[in-house]
């Protein structure tokens, strides 16, 4: 008795302490940690030199700069304001519009469905663009109507204020939450919602009651992305707030890295406390979700009820149009307006308009052309390499039998908590650092983006392999087909849709990128976030509309060749 | 007097001989030392040759829409290609650094707001020494102490700047001190602290303003732009009233536009930079960059440039249409160049700027 106890003991002990790691989760995981562990440690270095701020390495080290940091709090505290405003108004226009086309039987709601998810790929530096020139106080198109219309000379917005931001921030977040919650809507079960009703609830309560507390992990995993995004947000706070004298992390730490002598160490410091921030929303949305059932949004295959609301169904129609309004409607339309126009004012005198800001940035503007073509390889090179990583890497983790595949995965989320603008500075130095000559190639860029958006695919593709059905693979296995022949004839044509998906997505955030690609694209790398923000800068504001719109119109015809094909894949 | 006693009792030691030798050997070979590094400095470059390099690639901070038309001249003209990325000062000197650090640099030639930065990397030995043929015609304070590192390729005056829509002339601020009348609080705008033309306005006027100036400013909260173009255009549409310091080619740009704006030239004078060009010792495209530098400071370069953006040339036998005539005009130059190039004077500015813009 005493044998076999010791004998079990034995093997529990050695199952404790040796380490069945298989190629599928070390290969990847030895590539990211260093893809991301030295611009960290390169980051943490810089943070914790209390010598020359230019001196690199650091020759001495303190903590002086988390000391200084102290003197900024405002920054922190105007980064936690927009993130937590931003997600709080971005979860809430998600839940609405989730609800209104998913569970009602509201006419339209496939249209509005694809209309609510453009705003997203179309990006946040298209919304500030957009919005400062609709809600600036004096010259804001909302304005002067507001002006013309009521005959008193004061502004009826005014979009370079904090609100300002946390509206534009919320608008353009919200169709990620509408895409998170609405696909958990979609897959939850019908009876709990029907045990209430029966139960005498009405349809709002019911709503309120046990559909909102059902969709908590899917609220949650959305908030969270909203504010990991926002906490890092570039482009919004930076073209409404800097000029206004409102200053959260990012902006600031772009002058900071911007001035000359550059206060590296500051930022990098900032940079520390914005991946802490990050880390600690994680943690503190994995301690709410601790213990409880997701069941809801499982594999299985529920058809929710659809709610007729009566003649309530016409305010969700009009809450509908106003997002889409606001979101997709009076921006690009007024993009398109302010790229007709000789001057920075836009006026309504048609004669006067011209199509000469599209000759200039398609055909001679060479930056431009230039960047339009670099977006596009780009675009193409991440979601093609993104979505090879991220199957790989989803497969390891859910299908792999090796130790270490959940912190393969941990690692794999990790480039969530940082602030793009301060992973690009730490992915420069690092190239610079290393032997190979990657600096000042598109190799460069399209690799930090590979990386930054690495979480995005992952998210995508764990999501689809998860659903799909091991028993498949393994009755082709006893039928006799080799692995290249499962691979083609049963995984890949299971996973194309959400290959397709995650592909197009990636895509179109990486022609939308404007924060890690300022520090990392070179004269012969322009990229079109960059560009349009240096037009923003220096070129005008009819220009950089008509390029807005340009990039606009690329994202837009990604989207529909992409959905066109998701769409016959489904079919097929 | 021992060592003197020894010199006598011995004669020169072998040292001595050496050293004697050498400095004779080095007086002897000086002239034509000093002429052939003359003469590398105005070796003409090989247009083929440039054409072989590739595309020059020019570094800058001005507007990139002005400079992709003067590349466009100066590749019709010379037949060199070129291609430009806008960095300011703040952006091009840590990329700099940091490609210096790892020995690839991108760019050949750097066009920038604060001649500090050329001189600091002269110092450094990172500017190569190319004198234009038509050096002559820039004054001494329009380029490096020794010729050839880097020349004026305009003059930046930085006057204050309303529209007439918004700000009546009556009311408009007349002298620097206006400034801090409230009325005018959160409606000044200046560029920020990366900007060469902010500390250029900072450096000369700290001297000539009361010492408490720029706290007492910064009571008005003056807002912080990244480019005089964003300040401009704030201007004409009614969101800023006045540009605090405004680079004068915005001036003539928006006048260009019938846009109805102002200047104010203080009588105490408007700060004004050198915007020099220099070309990077380690650039890979040397032919390229000579004839770029070659073509910029001549006399049609200069118009050219100067006449797309609106702004002073450093060459007298240039005007500019709308442009004030520069004589007429007290400005305010940085002239104590050690004391400008001081790393902690800079971080002074920094410090006193991004109080003053609530940063």
């Amino acid at each position: 008795m005493s044998v076999i106890a010791d004998s079990s003991t034995e093997r529990a002990l050695a199952r404790t302490y040796s380490f069945n790691v298989r190629p599928d989760v070390w290969i990847p995981l030895v590539l990211l940690i260093g893809a991301l562990g030295f611009p960290l440690f390169l980051i943490l270095t810089s943070a914790f030199n209390a010598g020359d701020p230019e001196a690199f390495p650091a020759t001495q080290y303190g903590l002086d700069n988390f000391v200084k940091l102290s003197g900024h709090l405002d920054w922190i505290k105007n980064t936690l304001i927009v993130a937590g405003g931003g997600t709080a108004l971005g979860i809430t226009i998600g839940i609405v519009l989730a609800w209104i086309i998913h569970r009602t039987t509201m006419p339209g709601r496939k249209l509005f469905e694809l209309l609510i998810a453009i705003p997203y790929p179309l990006g946040p530096l298209v919304g500030a663009l957009a919005w400062s020139q609709l809600g600036a106080p004096r010259d804001g198109l909302i304005n002067r109507f507001f002006t013309a219309v009521s005959g008193i000379d004061t502004h009826l917005i005014n979009v370079y204020t904090p609100l300002g931001i946390i509206f534009v921030e919320a608008i353009f977040e919200a169709p990620v939450a509408v895409l998170i919650i609405g696909a958990a809507m979609q897959r939850m079960d019908p009876a709990l919602e029907e045990c209430s009703s029966i139960f005498g609830s009405g349809k709002l309560r019911t709503a309120w009651k046990v559909t909102l507390p059902l969709m908590l992990p899917a609220v949650l995993s959305a908030a969270l992305f909203m504010f990991t995004s926002m906490i890092g947000s570039f482009a919004i706070p930076t073209m409404l707030g800097t000029s206004s004298r409102f200053y959260v992390s990012t902006n600031a730490m772009y002058v900071l890295l911007q001035g000359y002598p550059p206060n590296y160490p500051l930022a990098a410091a900032l940079g520390l406390v914005l991946i802490a921030m990050t880390a600690i929303a994680v943690w503190l949305v994995q301690r709410v979700l601790r213990g409880r059932s997701y069941a809801v949004i499982s594999g299985k295959n529920y058809r929710p009820r659809q709610v007729d609301m009566g003649w309530v169904t016409w305010i969700l129609l009009a809450i509908s149009l106003l997002y889409v309004l606001l979101s997709l409607i009076l921006p690009m339309g007024t993009l398109i307006l302010a790229s007709f126009q000789t001057g920075n004012q836009i006026n309504f005198n048609f004669p006067t308009w011209t199509l000469r800001n599209y000759i200039y940035v398609m055909f001679d503007f060479p930056t431009t052309q230039q960047a339009i073509v670099n977006s596009l390889m780009l675009g193409v090179g991440t979601g093609t390499l993104g979505v090879i990583f991220a199957t790989f890497i989803a497969i390891a983790t859910h299908r792999s039998r090796s130790d270490g595949r959940r912190l393969l995965e941990q690692v794999t989320m990790l480039p969530q908590a940082f602030p793009r603008l301060i992973f690009a500075v730490g992915f420069l130095w690092m190239i610079l650092a290393l032997p190979l000559r990657l600096y000042g190639t598109l190799i460069a860029v399209l690799l930090a983006y590979v990386i930054v958006f690495l979480p995005l695919a992952y998210r995508g593709m764990s999501g689809v392999v998860v659903q799909i059905d091991k028993a498949l693979e393994e009755a082709a296995r006893i039928s006799g087909a080799n692995a290249a022949r499962i691979a083609r004839t049963i995984t890949l044509p299971l996973l194309r849709p959400g290959l397709l998906a995650t592909w197009a997505l990636l895509f179109m955030v990486s022609v939308r990128e404007i924060s890690a690609s300022l520090f990392l694209s070179g004269p012969n790398t322009q990229v079109l976030g960059p560009a349009i923000f240096s037009f923003w800068d220096s070129g005008g504001m009819p220009r950089v509309s008509a390029l807005a719109v340009v990039q606009a119109f690329i994202i837009l015809i990604a989207l529909t060749v992409v959905r066109s094909m998701a769409n016959r894949s489904v079919k097929a | 007097m021992k060592r003197k006693d020894e010199f006598r009792r011995k004669g020169l030691s072998r040292r001595q001989l050496l050293l004697a030798g050498s400095a004779g050997a080095v007086s002897l070979a000086m002239p034509h030392v000093v002429s052939r590094a003359y003469a590398q400095a105005t070796a003409a470059p090989s247009v083929d040759a440039a054409k072989a390099e590739g595309p020059v690639v020019v570094w800058h901070g001005d507007q990139e829409a002005d400079v992709v038309e003067f590349l466009k001249v100066f590749t019709e003209k010379t037949g060199v290609p070129a291609v430009q990325q806008r960095l300011l000062p703040g952006q091009a000197l840590p990329k700099l650094e940091a490609e210096f650090r790892a020995g690839q640099t991108s760019g050949d030639v750097y066009l920038t707001s604060d001649a500090g930065i050329l001189e600091n990397l002269r110092m450094q030995g990172r500017m190569l020494r190319y004198i234009p043929k038509d050096i002559d015609a820039y004054g001494p304070n329009y380029r490096s102490s020794e010729p050839g590192y880097w020349t004026t390729y305009y003059i930046n005056a930085g006057p204050m700047m309303y529209d007439l829509r918004y700000v009546k002339e009556e009311e408009a601020p007349k002298t620097w001190l206006d400034l801090l009348d409230p009325r005018w609080k959160g409606q000044i705008g200046f560029q920020n602290s990366a900007a060469g033309t902010s500390y250029g306005l900072w450096f000369v006027m700290k001297d000539v303003l009361p010492k408490d100036f720029f706290d007492n400013l910064g009571q008005n909260n003056p807002r912080a732009y990244s480019s005089s173009t964003q300040i401009a255009q704030d201007i004409e549409r009614g969101d800023l009233k006045i540009g605090g310091r405004v680079s004068i080619f915005q001036y003539t740009k928006s006048v260009r536009n019938k846009q109805p704006v102002k200047t104010v030239f203080p009588e105490i004078g408007i700060p004004c930079v050198n915007q020099p060009v220099g070309i990077f010792s380690t650039t890979k495209h040397p032919n390229g960059a000579k004839i770029f530098t070659e073509f910029l400071l001549s006399k049609e370069g200069q118009f050219s440039w100067n006449n797309i953006q609106g702004s002073y040339s450093a060459r007298p036998d240039i005007q500019i249409e709308h442009l004030p005539d520069i004589k007429t005009l007290k400005l305010l130059v940085p002239v104590d160049f050690p004391e400008y190039m001081k790393p902690e004077r800079r971080r002074e500015f920094v410090a006193i700027w991004n109080k003053m813009t609530g940063l």
